[in-house]
């Protein structure tokens, strides 16, 4: 009880309250421009929460990834453009709403189902992570090998990209996090004799780089947003979402189940958990043909879903210490930075500073709906930022901000070369997700093997001897297994139709 | 920068095989099992697996892959100015770590901002409000809020007396 009010206290400081209103209305700005990720939006704010403390530099990653997350519906709605790739599952029933002349019903739906989302997702976090957490007492290095690994295999068996696309770029994440020195044996891997690399890549240039830096070269070279945008007065906002609420409470409560449940599995995130929402929505519904023509049960059991995936994603997050999703990643290298280590013991070590993040990310959820009635109304004026104006500010905000973190100029080149990395990937169509999950999970990974070999002296067959350890290992190897049987069947229809699927 | 599934094969199977010839320098260490290759070996083996795969399902599908050549050779003939632009911005970069060290953060965020608002097709008049509106801003939110010493250089003397 005590921790509950001291994490009360901690979260209705005057800092960690203005922290939630300023990372708002940041989230909602990059959220509800078409390109701009929740992701991205994180990842600029990295730099300022290094100089935040624990709990105001965690409210401001979760305030604004949930308003990122809603005000990508914005554009979906307005402009039939996702402005995030978790607001693509519903995009078209969003803008046939308002093609329909009813965006108050589009946007109101959208905006009302993000936050019924989000406060049950964080309902659900509240509920359910101190029971993980007891649960977890009882891992040792091995279950927490295992752990990594059954992450690590379902960032890339859920990834939308080909299987070895996937699996390349978790290796490239592993291959990061192995830059500098060995843990082991102190051995300087991959340094090249560079000082600057004994330490590893570090956290911050690394996410800026990988989301920030190469958003900015690819509207360089794919510029997009040139056009003028033409929003109508949105009217009689608030009266269509007190209907909405009542009439979908169903599909909202269970595509928010679906949405948390998905969130807490590593790699799914919040763009998966709206499809498949979506998808349930869709079987449950007696109104099938609207969906996808403006179907307002469809997007509200998506909008709620992917808005509960995000606090879904803390779960493992902050009880485990292995993230749910891209954020969450970023979130849990924070934690460290901030000197709190997620994992079971921290609702004993640092449990204020946890209740305080609980309290934070229901004030966020709940801020939602008068800052996105705001958005709503001034959407026309967000939609118009030039890109002109926007790619100057984020590339400057970028190198400032990896500049701060340590002084240096190396780090201006480290955001520089992952920058043009990224963008290679992604132009290649490889993932980005699963390496930011190597490169957060690979020190865990390698730590937690060398500790179970030093005690089992090197007996492999230790990691089966625990029942909780083995039952792990052997999800992993069946999450392995489904996925070369995947890549083995689509090579074989690839093989036997290869003009179909050159179409 | 788009590459056919072929290519992209060929890079991970020799960035795997690069890599797995570089950890065969690394240590053993006495007494120790897993030294610091065990791992990074792994990962060669990794990367050179999925290059093969990938080399596997470009040859399984093969017109499919010479249609992407095509298409990327299309790419590059459109994409000269989007590839001037590309390279405008890591300029901009390079500009900023050369310039900031000696010219100061203000001067160097400057030219930056108006390089890379150039890039984008930005008019002159909005430029030279964002020149001076993004490093400023920037500035006062670092220097100011955030306590962070950004260099000063040929502004030194006029920054330490308005201080």
């Amino acid at each position: 009880m005590d921790s509950i009010l001291a994490g009360l206290a901690l979260s209705l400081q005057a800092e960690t309250l203005l922290v939630i209103l300023l990372s708002s209305i940041f989230g909602i700005v990059v959220g509800a421009l078409p390109g701009l990720t929740a992701t991205m939006a994180i990842s600029l704010l990295i730099p300022v929460t290094f100089f935040l403390e624990p709990v105001p530099a965690i409210a401001a990653i979760i305030a604004a990834s949930a308003m990122a997350i809603f005000a990508g519906d914005i554009p979906s709605a307005l402009l039939r453009i996702p402005g995030t790739p978790a607001s693509a599952a519903y995009t078209d029933d969003a803008y046939a709403l308002t093609r329909a002349g009813r965006p108050d019903l589009s946007l109101g739906a959208c905006l009302v189902s993000s936050v019924v989302g989000g406060v049950i997702g964080v309902a659900i976090l509240i509920a359910v992570s101190p029971l993980l957490a007891r649960f977890a007492m009882r891992f040792s290095s091995v279950e927490y090998f295992w752990l990594a690994v059954l992450g690590l295999s379902c960032a890339v068996a859920v990834t939308g990209a080909s299987v070895v696309r996937g699996a390349i770029s978790l290796l490239i994440g592993l291959f990061i996090s192995g830059i500098g020195i060995d843990i082991a044996t102190g051995y300087a891997r991959f340094t090249f004799g560079s000082i600057n690399l004994l330490d590893g890549i570090s956290f911050i240039p690394a996410m800026i780089g990988f989301f920030a830096v190469s958003q900015v070269l690819r509207s360089a070279l794919h510029p997009g947003r040139g056009e003028r945008v033409r929003v109508g007065p949105i009217r009689g906002l608030w009266r269509a979402m007190g209907r909405q609420v009542w009439q979908h409470k169903a599909n909202v409560l269970r595509s928010s189940l679906i949405g948390n449940l998905l969130g807490a599995l590593p790699g799914a995130g919040a763009d998966i958990a709206a499809w498949v929402a979506y998808s349930v929505s869709k079987a449950f519904s007696k109104d099938k043909p609207r969906y996808g023509h403006g179907s307002e049960e469809g997007l509200m059991g998506a909008g709620a879903a992917n808005n509960s995936a995000l606090a879904g994603a803390w779960t493992p997050a902050l009880v485990l210490g292995i993230p749910g999703d891209s954020i969450t990643a970023i979130a849990v290298g924070v934690l460290l930075m901030k000197g709190v280590t997620p994992g079971p013991q921290v609702f004993q070590t640092d449990g204020a500073e946890v209740n305080a993040i609980f309290f934070c990310f229901l004030f966020a959820n709940l801020l939602m709906l008068p800052l996105g009635y705001l958005a709503i109304r001034w959407s026309r004026h967000i939609l118009s930022i030039p890109e002109t104006a926007l790619m100057p500010l984020i590339l400057l905000f970028s190198i400032v901000g990896a500049f701060a973190v340590d002084r240096s100029m190396f780090s201006v080149g480290v955001i520089a070369a992952l920058g043009v990395f990224a963008f290679f990937l992604e132009e290649n169509d490889i993932p980005v997700a699963p390496a930011i999950l190597g490169i957060v999970l690979g020190e865990v990974l390698e730590k937690n093997f060398l500790i179970t070999m030093i005690k089992t002296q090197g007996d492999f067959l230790a990691f089966f001897d625990r029942p909780l350890a083995a039952v792990l290992g052997l999800l992993a190897i069946a999450v392995w297994l489904a996925v070369i049987a995947r890549s083995l069947l689509s090579l074989r229809a690839r093989a036997s139709t290869p003009e179909e699927t050159a179409r | 920068m788009r590459r056919t599934t072929m290519q992209l094969g060929l890079l991970v199977l020799a960035s795997g095989l690069a890599l797995l010839w570089h950890v065969a320098s690394f240590p053993t260490m006495a007494g120790m099992q897993f030294g610091p290759a065990f791992f990074p070996r792994l990962i060669g083996i990794g990367f050179a697996l999925c290059g093969a795969g990938l080399i596997l399902g470009a040859m399984l599908e093969a017109p499919a892959s010479r249609r992407q050549v095509e298409q990327g050779r299309q790419v590059e003939q459109l994409g000269l100015p989007s590839a001037l632009r590309f390279a405008g911005i890591l300029a901009a970069m390079a500009g900023f770590a050369l310039l900031a060290p000696s010219a100061g953060f203000l001067i160097a965020a400057g030219v930056t901002t108006a390089a890379v608002a150039l890039v984008f097709g930005a008019r002159p008049v909005p430029v030279a409000a964002m020149v001076i509106v993004m490093p400023v801003a920037l500035w006062l939110m670092f220097e100011r809020l955030f306590r962070v010493t950004l260099p000063r250089g040929l502004l030194e003397a006029w920054l330490t007396g308005g201080a």
